[in-house]
């Protein structure tokens, strides 16, 4: 008998090769139920039909990219308190800082090890809408552009 | 939150007084707001003195606020400006075509005070970087 799996994630990359590794590695080691989606408007779509408990967004995407596909999700209420990563090879200080200013609770940049993938959205849902506010309020007041990865 | 100045204008594009209340309660004290009942109206506003940042409600009583943003998008004279759409209009494909007009920001109503001022906060920090 299959065990139960232990959340739902929502992967968003127009890469499939990559969509195919972290999908195995995820199941394997996390026992996590994944949905994909290859751009940003159908990984909206399906955030608003299936609640994942986590999305993993790229952010160089056709359609919507991850930053805008944030701002949609936390721009609406009804999808404000989903935990965000961002897994891209986009690694510049500015790229970190529109990630985490459009509301992303986690900022990963690729190559990314699955253990620090899996890291990383167990600390994304152990947040709270009190602590994301927080923390989106900390880098409005920090007056740094570069805020590094997340703690 | 850091201030932005005094100098910082919002346009707020709404023709619903409730609604446009609600904004400008979020904006009062940090910045210098000013409101439009319709597009005629902004645009008015617009060629006068573009002010930094535009809000607008996606429904107008004389046309459609996304055309005003990809308007206002393509224009060198008002393509710097920050567009956001705040609005009662929650489909994906509503967003989409928000994004894809142009629009920094798409907040479904009604708007958390905190956290709007802390996102067009956030926002101009953004522009400043990319400017």
């Amino acid at each position: 008998m299959e065990s139960q799996t232990s959340a739902t994630l929502l992967l968003v990359d127009d890469n499939t090769d990559l969509l195919n590794m972290l999908t195995l590695a995820l199941k394997t080691l996390g026992n996590y139920a994944i949905e994909r989606a290859t751009d940003g408007v159908s990984g909206l779509e399906q955030a608003v039909n299936i609640r994942p408990d986590c999305i993993i967004i790229d952010i160089l995407m056709p359609g919507l990219d991850g930053y805008q596909l944030v701002r949609a999700l936390r721009g609406d209420p009804e999808t404000a308190d989903i935990p965000l990563v961002i897994l891209t090879a986009v690694a510049q200080d500015k790229g970190q800082f529109s990630g985490f200013a459009a509301g992303v609770d986690q900022y990963l940049t690729k190559p990314a090890s699955p253990h620090s993938l899996i890291a990383a959205i167990q600390q994304a849902m152990a947040l709270n809408q009190e602590e994301r506010e927080r923390r989106l309020r900390a880098l409005a007041e920090s007056g740094m552009e570069s805020t590094g990865e997340a703690e | 939150m850091r201030m932005t100045g005094p100098a910082m204008s919002v346009l707020v594009v709404d023709s619903d007084t409730s609604s446009q209340q609600r904004l400008i309660a979020c904006l009062r004290g940090r910045y210098h707001v000013l409101t439009a009942a319709s597009i005629k109206e902004a645009l008015e506003i617009v060629a006068q003195a573009p002010p930094r940042t535009l809000i607008v409600e996606v429904d107008q009583p004389d046309g459609d606020g996304v055309q005003l943003i990809e308007r206002l998008r393509s224009d060198p004279a008002t393509r710097s400006m920050i567009l956001i759409c705040v609005t009662t209009r929650r489909a994906v494909r509503d967003k989409v075509r928000g994004f894809q007009a142009g629009a920094d920001d798409y907040i479904i109503k009604p708007v958390n005070p905190d956290t709007f001022a802390i996102r067009l906060a956030l926002l101009e920090r953004l522009r400043r970087l990319t400017s």
